[in-house]
């Protein structure tokens, strides 16, 4: 069994990690973008299609239990 | 709502210290919506509670980032006379903020780790022995 606070840091490394994607995602879009209104249209919409293919909210497998 | 507090932390560096408190009160309200005494954790159902406290901290995550594409797109006329006028490269606008924002983001996570980890219960104990873990698997 792993030490707990080990398990406490994994998670903080992959929730920076997480951050730093969304960052990186909404620099990307905004030079996309180029302008604020198409920008916060294109960066709503890159959230929306990593949220909804992320896995949690349409799981993939038949046997999925939520 | 939330663009327009944004424009005000890009305008003025001292409102900078919102968006940490920001993320205390979300916090706070993820840990009071999955507080870990009302929470069970054994049947399959009981684990879809907990998978919905790890997709709100995703989200959570994932909207901090909204920030940032307003404030490249506010800077990105500077960016374009420096590259047309060959003044700077192109990668001195890129790079340098993303390795000043790490420290941010470092806190921000800590912030979130912090309130909300041992108040939801992911873990129920700080140091756990080898025994009661293994009574928890069986």
């Amino acid at each position: 069994m792993r030490s707990s606070i080990g398990r406490l840091l994994k998670q903080y490394l992959i929730i920076l990690c997480i951050n730093q994607m969304a960052s990186s995602l909404f620099r990307l879009m905004a030079a996309f973008g180029r302008d604020v209104i198409v920008a916060n249209t294109v960066g709503s919409f890159a959230l929306l299609i990593v949220l909804v293919l992320g896995g949690f909210v349409i799981s993939r497998g038949k046997k999925m239990v939520m | 709502m939330y663009p327009f507090l944004i424009y005000l932390f890009f305008m003025d560096p001292y409102a900078c210290l919102i968006l940490p408190f920001q993320l205390i009160y979300l916090a706070v309200m993820t840990t009071t919506l999955f507080l870990r005494t009302k929470m069970h954790r054994n049947t399959v159902e009981d684990g879809g509670t907990y998978m919905g406290a790890l997709f709100f901290a995703v989200t959570v995550a994932m909207f901090n980032g909204i920030s940032e594409l307003n404030m490249a797109i506010m800077k990105l006329p500077v960016f374009y006379k420096q590259r047309d006028l060959l003044f700077y490269p192109a990668w001195a606008y890129s790079l340098p903020p993303w390795i000043l924002k790490i420290p941010i983001a470092l806190i921000e996570v800590a912030i979130w780790e912090g309130i909300s980890y041992y108040a939801i219960g992911f873990d129920p104990n700080f140091v756990r022995q080898e025994a009661t873990s293994s009574q928890m698997i069986n």
